[in-house]
């Protein structure tokens, strides 16, 4: 019996050795190639080096327009942030031990001192408790979502995070002598994103906002570790800054370590490209100085007609980039002026009379209607109560050059009827009405240009003849941008040479040109049109001689578009109550080249819900754009 | 005296000497290793020399003293280890434990009860055993147990989980070795293993657990969800050891009422409920070992340990300076982790002389065991080999991920001194019953194969062993 168990022992141990062996065969032999390329990995570190985001110039490509400075900033562990139960009993029972106090006693003085963390961080830097609270809350929201997402725990769990950023270096040495009591803090080496010329041109420009999750779902170069998006990084979030995001972005650097002392490979931080754009900063600051002294919100566009570049593109009221994201709240709440809105690409107006210019190009281009071609305005088109003109007793027998002069309505009405608004819709897409722009900025709208089968979809019938008689004259179901309107004005100038705006001043889209000569339109209609316009200003009966008086020649058209009042539907009863009418009255337009002859530049001024005509409103404006546009050289 | 040198070297067991020595040489060269890589541990290699020296001596001493005369003591011998293990808990505790005992201000120099008492507790019960058959019946079980769970539970209590639970399956060893009715071993292991793994509901703070749940890899069977495992990759040899962990690690039912309940194993509650949070994790580290939670934290010494000894492959490192900085990086390699140290240095080569070594104390053993008829030495020569058995089993099981992370020493190999010392000591033993084989008339002894008549069982054998086989004169 002893021997028979014995035996049984040994058979054990024998079976025990055998497991045994088999899992080192396994281990070593089988896998052992794994583990050791494990274990070379794990030997090294990485260790990404931050690069600089690209600056943007202006088109003199000597004034920055946004740049990276260097700031601190103040960053807590996640595990503090979130009040990680694991953590904080650790550092509970530490203390305890530490100090010699008891558990309960110690987690009291862990919470005080990590709210003695945050009370200290925003006395010396001087940020608001709540901002602080916001910031930490949208981080968690942010790890957590990223945590969900990967199934398992991240390394930001573990990582210290941005509580309160773009501190100056006098709080950085401060905030750093007061870290020996704070529990989980630290100071980081960070660059904030710095717009010199505050609120102009901002909404060009853009801002930088940080990395989504969404963003990191979509990131084009994920995978490649050098370039893709990680948390807590910005990126741009609009205008210019999102535009370029690709060439701002620098690629980062890469250090390998070996754990025991040597670097295994370097590869420097390739800093970000920077991007030159065709705006001129000064002529913008004082255009925008211009808006912002009138009573209305509004937009301004100046165009350089040779090239379709952007000189300054102006939108009221605007917003300080650098102290955007402080300001947030307050800009997003403004549903009246809507601070927020690039209203030269990004609202659709009615462009009224100012759309008169490209109806006589498409009336003229179909052969509907010839230079010598003359209607007889009586002050309405058929019966007195409907579609009347801007006179009352009318204008009486007009061309097509006196009708732009006196901008009459009866004439266009003609025009509309004849080309119908089908055919007419198809001239303003060549014109670029209805279409992106082809800057490829985020938020532009493209506008509406109605066609038949829009019709049907949305308003489910037929074109109407009425339906070209308001498209003539601007109103209705067509909108546009006051950058389109600009561009029509510069497409005039060019003699019918349509080319798409430019912003960036090399790379971008590619421009687009269309000679409209080649669609039937002769350099006579064309110069006939421009005539017309130079008579709005310069002419005994233009609509707008009494309201520019400028040394250069200056060819334009006035605009006065009726429009629906702004409301809101606060009491939700789907009626437009007068208490609810934020602001009514007519979008104001000027639009125009100069000079007449040899154009430099085309423009559109925007006025919204002004009480007053186009000219009255928006001449002077352009009277003093011309004057400054004369100081800075752009006209002679 | 020359004649009982002769006699002495010729009954000596060289194989069993030869293999201790070797591995007592690859301890020392494993503990160089480490201590090349780690400035912790400085000077350790040197001290671990001393130790073997000692240990040696220790061996020595052990085979010249006749093994009956050390048998005679072990009742002073046994008290005298219980009284070590409760002055443990007076001095301060290192790392936590209170293991140690040690001069104040000379912490250097400690020895550790608990490794002792490993061998206190063979001698002890082997000298219980020797004559008695009263463990034929469970009633006559207790008393070992008592004998057992007496030194069990102080060391527990230290708290030395792995030196603890040694002592069960030694104990078990010498019972089934002397003769104990198997169904009476499979009831007590049954409810031992009922006890341990008995479901109980969750203690935790719900809401924490649940967040700390990996969903993802949630499985359901029936009304049970089996979760926070990540599936074993594909065509590992091993894959299929691991399954049977899962259930008993954690899993969650709905009852009719909707209610969720989660539940764990009695043990794991109990250890929480007695705030040994330490141990508890190192078990769920084991239990699962997939979770990525649980790799960066608990389970990393484990796969540390699993990655530098797969990393030996065929032939080891060889390197001593380069890559080898990463032994630096597993906890306590000079001690409990000495094997993937090995396995790390010198490969499938070095771990399979390694298991080579102890084959050959187990089976020259085994033969002093057979050719022994001294029930006491027979029963101490199977302690000494359960107890390695053990040790080898549960320090190479640990370090190659089978079972969980216990604070066990790898015998003859693993740098400490009373380690060392008490393993040798028990080799010495296992000599000495080599050398010492009286001639015995007696019938041999835990044979208990041949039928009793109905009315002799539970009595006395009918054959007494003759005293004499005890004493001093034959």
């Amino acid at each position: 019996m002893y021997n028979r168990r014995l035996i049984i022992f040994l058979v054990l141990v024998c079976v025990g050795m055998l497991v045994a062996v088999a899992r080192l065969v396994d281990v070593q032999l089988v896998r052992g190639n794994d583990y050791a390329d494990e274990m070379a990995r794990a030997m090294r570190y990485t260790k990404l080096l931050p690069t600089t985001r690209g600056r943007i110039y202006d088109r003199t490509g000597a004034r920055p327009l946004a740049i990276d400075e260097p700031c601190y900033d103040f960053s807590v562990d996640y595990r503090v942030l979130s009040r990680e139960p694991a953590w904080l009993r650790r550092r509970t029972r530490q203390i305890a031990r530490d100090e010699g106090i008891s558990t309960a006693h110690a987690g009291r003085l862990l919470d005080q001192r990590i709210a003695w963390t945050y009370d200290e961080a925003c006395r010396v830097t001087g940020t608001p408790r709540r901002q602080v609270d916001q910031n930490i809350q949208s981080v968690i929201d942010r790890v957590e979502r990223w945590r969900r997402r990967a199934g398992t725990r991240i390394m930001e769990e573990s990582q210290p995070h941005a509580v309160i950023r773009g501190c100056d270096s006098d709080q950085a040495v401060e905030l750093r002598q007061r870290l020996d009591g704070m529990i989980g803090a630290s100071v980081q080496v960070s660059s904030r994103r710095v717009y010199p010329h505050d609120d102009v041109a901002c909404h060009i420009i853009g801002r930088v906002g940080q990395v989504s999750a969404e963003t990191i779902e979509d990131d084009p170069n994920a995978g490649d570790v050098l370039r893709e998006y990680a948390g807590g990084e910005v990126l741009g979030a609009s205008g210019v800054e999102r535009l370029t995001e690709q060439t701002l972005r620098g690629v980062r650097g890469r250090r390998v370590y070996e754990r025991n002392g040597g670097e295994l490979s370097y590869a420097a931080p390739v800093p970000g490209q920077d991007v030159y754009i065709s705006i001129d900063i000064e002529l913008q600051r004082r255009l925008q100085e211009v808006m912002a002294r009138t009573s209305y919100n509004g937009a301004m566009v100046v165009l350089d007609v040779p090239s379709g570049e952007i000189l300054a593109m102006v939108s009221v009221p605007t917003y300080d980039l650098n102290t955007y994201s402080k300001e947030f709240n307050v800009l997003a709440s403004e549903r009246v002026d809507l601070p927020l809105l690039n209203r030269a690409i990004g609202r659709a107006y009615p462009p009224g009379s100012c759309i008169k210019p490209a109806t006589a190009l498409a009336g003229l281009g179909d052969g509907r209607i010839s230079l010598s071609t003359i209607f007889n305005c009586r002050g309405y088109l058929y019966v007195p109560t409907a579609f009347r003109c801007s006179s009352k007793y009318g204008h009486g027998d007009l061309a097509l050059v006196d009708a732009i002069e006196r901008s009459c309505n009866v004439y266009f009405y003609h025009v509309g009827e004849l080309v119908g608004a089908e055919r007419l819709g198809w001239w303003l897409g060549q014109l670029g009405f209805g279409r992106p722009s082809g800057l490829g900025l985020a938020g532009e709208t493209n506008g509406l240009v109605p066609s038949s089968a829009w019709l049907w979809r949305h308003r489910h019938r037929r074109f109407f003849p009425a339906d070209g008689r308001f498209m003539a004259i601007g109103q209705g179901l067509l909108s546009a941008t006051p950058l389109q309107v600009a561009n029509l004005m510069a497409t005039v100038a060019r003699d019918g040479v349509y080319m798409s705006p430019r912003l960036l001043m090399e790379g971008g889209p590619e421009q687009q040109v269309r000679d409209l000569k080649t669609m039937g339109i002769s350099p006579e209609q064309i110069a006939a049109i421009q005539e017309g316009m130079r008579r709005v200003v310069n002419g005994a009966h233009g609509t707008a001689r009494k309201h520019l008086r400028v040394g250069v020649e200056v060819c334009g058209k006035t605009g006065t578009a009726e429009t629906s009042p702004q409301w809101f539907d606060d009491n939700e009863n789907g009626r437009r109550d007068a208490s609810e009418i934020a602001a009514s009255g007519y979008m104001a337009w000027f639009s125009g080249y100069a000079p007449y002859g040899n154009p430099r530049i085309a423009f559109t001024i925007v006025q919204e819900y002004t009480p007053t005509y186009g000219g009255q409103t928006c001449g002077p404006i352009a009277q003093q754009m011309i004057g400054i546009l004369q100081e800075f050289g752009y006209l002679p | 005296m020359f004649d009982s040198i002769k006699q002495y070297l010729s009954r000596f067991s060289w194989p069993v000497w030869t293999a201790m020595t070797v591995m007592l040489v690859i301890g020392i060269l494993a503990v160089r290793v480490a201590e090349s890589v780690d400035p912790a541990i400085e000077g350790y290699a040197r001290r671990q020399m001393l130790f073997a020296a000692v240990g040696m001596l220790g061996f020595f001493v052990a085979t010249i003293i006749p093994y009956q005369r050390i048998g005679r003591y072990s009742l002073a011998l046994f008290v005298g280890t219980l009284v070590l293990l409760v002055a443990v808990f007076f001095f301060p505790a290192r790392r936590d434990c209170n293991r140690w005992i040690f001069i104040p201000g000379l912490e250097t120099v400690s020895i550790q009860p608990s490794e002792l008492a490993k061998l206190t507790f063979i001698i002890s019960l082997a000298w219980y055993l020797r004559y008695r058959e009263s463990y034929r019946r469970l009633r006559g079980l207790i008393a070992p147990f008592v004998l057992t769970m007496v030194p069990l539970g102080l060391i527990v209590m230290e708290p030395d989980l792995g030196t603890a639970m040694l002592l069960l399956p030694t104990l078990m060893v010498m019972l089934f070795m002397a003769g104990a009715k198997l169904r009476h071993l499979a009831v007590v292991v049954g409810l031992g293993v009922l006890v341990v793994f008995a479901p109980v509901p969750r203690a935790a703070d719900q809401a924490e657990f649940e967040s700390k749940i990996d969903w993802f890899n949630a499985r359901k069977v029936g009304s049970v969800t089996f979760y926070s495992f990540n599936r074993p990759a594909s065509g590992e040899l091993s894959a299929w050891l691991r399954a049977p962990r899962l259930p008993v690690a954690y899993c969650r039912y709905r009852v009719g009422d909707g209610a969720v309940h989660d539940l764990q194993p009695l043990s794991v509650r109990v250890m929480s409920a007695m705030n040994k949070e330490y141990q508890v994790r190192r078990i769920t580290g084991w239990l699962r070992p997939y979770d990525p939670r649980i790799r960066a934290n608990v389970g990393f010494q484990q796969l540390q340990s699993i990655r530098i000894l797969g990393a030996g492959r065929a032939a080891g490192q060889g390197d001593w300076n380069a890559v080898n900085t990463y032994f630096s990086m597993l906890p306590d390699d000079h001690t409990d982790f000495i094997f993937s140290i090995i396995g790390g240095q010198w490969g499938f080569v070095g771990c399979m002389l390694v298991l080579a070594l102890y084959a050959v104390i187990f089976i020259f053993g085994a033969d002093v065991a057979i050719s022994t008829r001294d029930p006491f030495g027979r029963l101490l020569v199977m302690g000494v080999l359960a107890l390695l058995a053990a040790q080898i089993f549960i320090n190479v099981g640990m370090t190659m991920g089978l079972l969980p992370v216990t604070g066990m020493t790898l015998p003859l190999i693993s740098y400490g001194g009373t380690s060392l010392l008490v393993n040798c000591v028990a080799l010495g033993l296992l000599v000495n019953v080599a050398q010492r084989q009286p001639v015995s008339l007696a019938p041999k002894p835990f044979e208990f194969g041949r039928r009793i008549a109905p009315e002799n069982r539970g009595r006395m054998s009918p054959v007494l062993p003759p005293r004499v086989i005890d004493g001093r004169h034959r």
